[in-house]
């Protein structure tokens, strides 16, 4: 499992988004709107409450003016345009009065078990100025502009498990639907892009009144929430491998099952037609990127439904992976078991009993990968991770370049390994794991990893994640696409843009029980 | 007080522990251990700031007896040894979060105090059980120790560490 491969990644029936939208759409769950408390230019504070899995969980939002100079993406920003909580429930006047002094001050505020998620949006000015203005006007706002932006409001970070005061997420790991990983972080961005069509609408209507125009639902389900997603993002993969396994083997399996079925190539025909209108609107700025994209185009023009598996054998990544989502589109009802097995419960079991010539056997066995990488080539530990004391934010710097190298940050999982393996060379084979790490604390936390989940196929991003080489735009977009993501805009090699729940049920067709689960690849046409 | 979930606590706990000096496995523990403290009603956090107060020197072992002045480094080690017999700790530590990693090993385990030595081994009885869930309060003055510790761990931020970000300062669209 190389790291340019999962940086081919697209989402797929088993993403948590199409996941959380299932679930809406099975209980026809109903948004009400118990407080709406915003003035005509968008200001003040809203709830928006809905019911699942015989919940209520409510998107506290509290929208302030902000300077446009002081509008930034960087989790280092203090303002934002709107900030946000999942609460825990319906919350009471004084609940809101309590948040709403926390809340807009996000990493800086302090919140309670009540609260599930925190979060924050800026809005895309071109796109919210214009759609406000025309609808205003009673016009409907160009869709050549919802198609190339796709969001009204993009999130800069979505905290959950315990951040800054809020719940773990042990407290809802048992209630249906939040169970499954990241469900309370979608449930809140989907909710977010709710608020934010009902903003908008809110905004253009005090500002047209009775001639002004609602959004058509074809234009607003196009309408998703933008995200920017940086480094924070990349150490998760690394830091839970046991997810990371339970993530791919998810994939692996369903793909599996898929090619053993029979295929509807009617169905492939027409996931591949809208496919390909997909990516023909997918157009970045990003030099590596684009040509990808350009490739992924004309690549996609040669598959034939009934043979893509095998088409795709000597194309790129990127149509390789969109082969792979294109067969588990066809095949949802595969998906629908295997998407709640993508959590992971093992409890990691270490016994520093074992031997260390056992335990040098084992290495071998389960991370010989990691051992065949030449740690001595040129650029082989150019980089170094570290967390910088400015939130927190985990960042990717050049070893020999800039100071902080002796605070990295173990993510150099193929170094440890190698690490380890000579410590145990050089040790009495017949002493237990125990002596040597009484001896040689360092590389306790890499044995205990080894034991606990070397046996997993797919625990391990297996590469050097310190040569001057690494991509971590790579890690994030394995991660945004088993979160459901799409339209990956990267910015530079550590951030990129993407768009959330673009296409996916709004929430009037979900209590109207028109929605359905087939909105992948959304296109505006 | 402020009453932390347990994942935000273990974030403070392990880069407390890192930042001074631990190795991350060994932090690892440390923060394991305070939790389970933690849960069974107790200060965690602070037993944990106590236990970070010596130098962190490895545990010297010796005849089955264990010594050192480092509950962080010798607490895991004495661990797994008592996991196939008794084992002596011979040290003049807080050993108040021996309980914390006791719990998270799991079973029953014997800490028999005799003199300025302690006894460690395994036992058919289990006497802890974990009874307090998050969020656990810790006092202020123990947070902010922690927090100072853990900046030991951390880069300070400057243009030059800060470049490693990636993303632009400034972003309307």
């Amino acid at each position: 499992m190389r790291l340019d491969r999962l940086g081919a990644s697209f989402p797929t029936p088993l993403s948590f988004m199409r996941r959380l939208v299932r679930a809406l759409i099975a209980e026809r769950s109903e948004l009400t709107y118990p407080v709406w408390d915003i003035d005509a230019e968008g200001h003040g504070r809203a709830v928006l409450s809905i019911s699942l899995g015989g919940h209520v969980y409510s998107l506290i939002a509290y929208s302030n003016p902000i300077p446009d100079d002081a509008r930034t993406d960087r989790v280092i920003a203090e303002v934002w345009d709107t900030t946000f909580t999942l609460f825990d429930g319906l919350p009471k006047a004084a609940d809101l009065d309590r948040l709403a002094s926390e809340v807009p001050r996000q990493e800086a505020g302090r919140m309670q078990p009540t609260e599930l998620i925190l979060s924050r949006a800026n809005k895309s000015m071109r796109l919210f100025k214009h759609v406000v203005s025309e609808l205003a006007e009673g016009r409907q706002p160009d869709a050549a502009q919802i198609g190339k932006i796709g969001y009204l409001m993009r999130t800069t970070a979505v905290y959950g498990n315990g951040k800054f005061g809020i719940a773990d997420r042990e407290k809802f790991k048992d209630r249906p639907v939040l169970n499954g990983p990241f469900a309370a972080e979608m449930l809140t961005v989907w909710l977010i892009r709710q608020f934010t069509l009902a903003l908008v609408e809110h905004v253009a209507r005090a500002k047209g009144g009775d001639a002004a125009a609602k959004l058509e639902p074809r234009l607003k389900r196009h309408l998703g929430i933008g995200n920017s997603t940086g480094l924070g993002m990349a150490p998760f993969l690394v830091n839970h491998p046991g997810l990371l396994h339970a993530w791919v083997q998810a994939r692996e399996t369903a793909l599996a099952q898929v090619l053993s079925a029979p295929q509807d190539t009617d169905r492939l025909q027409a996931l591949l037609t809208r496919a390909k209108a997909h990516v023909a609107e997918w157009n970045v700025d990003d030099a590596v990127q684009m040509p990808r994209i350009e490739t992924l185009r004309t690549e996609l023009e040669t598959l034939d439904p009934a043979t893509m598996w095998e088409d795709a054998r000597d194309k790129s990544a990127e149509c390789q992976e969109m082969v792979v989502a294109l067969l588990l589109e066809a095949h949802p009802t595969v998906c629908l078991a295997l998407s709640e097995t993508m959590g992971d419960n093992r409890i990691p079991h270490f016994d520093p009993s074992v031997s260390c010539a056992d335990m040098q056997a084992r290495l071998r066995r389960t991370h010989g990968w990691a051992l065949d990488i030449n740690l001595e080539a040129p650029g082989a530990d150019d980089l170094f991770w570290y967390v910088s004391e400015d939130k927190l934010e985990p960042r990717l710097g050049e070893r020999h370049v800039i100071p902080g190298a002796e605070r990295e940050s173990p993510l150099d999982i193929a170094r440890q390994v190698q690490n380890f393996a000579r410590a145990l060379n050089e040790a009495n084979g017949q002493d237990p794991l125990a002596v040597l790490l009484m001896a040689a604390p360092e590389h306790r936390r890499i044995a205990r990893r080894i034991q606990a989940f070397g046996d997993l196929d797919y625990a391990e991003v297996r590469d050097n994640l310190i040569d001057a080489s690494t991509r971590p735009i790579d890690l994030l977009r394995a991660k945004l696409s088993v979160f459901g993501a799409a339209k990956f805009d990267p910015k530079s090699d550590r951030w990129t843009r993407v768009t959330l729940f673009q296409g996916a049920p709004l929430a009037e067709d979900i209590a109207g029980g028109t929605a359905t689960d087939d909105w992948a690849f959304p296109v505006l046409g | 007080m402020i009453h932390a979930a347990r994942s935000e606590l273990s974030g403070l706990l392990t880069r407390a522990g890192v930042g001074r000096g631990l190795p991350i496995g060994i932090a690892d523990e440390l923060t394991a251990a305070a939790l389970a403290y933690c849960s069974l009603g107790e200060d965690g956090a602070g037993a944990a700031l106590a236990a970070l107060a010596p130098e962190p020197k490895a545990p010297i072992y010796s005849d089955g007896v264990l010594q050192g002045s480092s509950l962080p480094m010798f607490a895991p080690s004495a661990f797994d040894l008592a996991a196939s017999g008794t084992i002596t700790l011979d040290t003049d530590a807080d050993t108040e979060l021996l309980a914390g990693y006791a719990l998270v090993r799991g079973n029953g385990w014997s800490i028999q105090k005799s003199g300025s030595q302690l006894h460690l081994s395994r036992s058919d009885v289990n006497v802890l059980t974990a009874t307090t869930s998050p969020p656990f309060a810790v006092s202020f003055t123990v947070w902010d120790a922690l927090k100072e510790l853990g900046l030991g761990a951390l880069v300070p931020a400057t243009p030059e560490t800060e470049a490693g970000a990636g993303a632009g300062e400034i972003d309307n669209d």
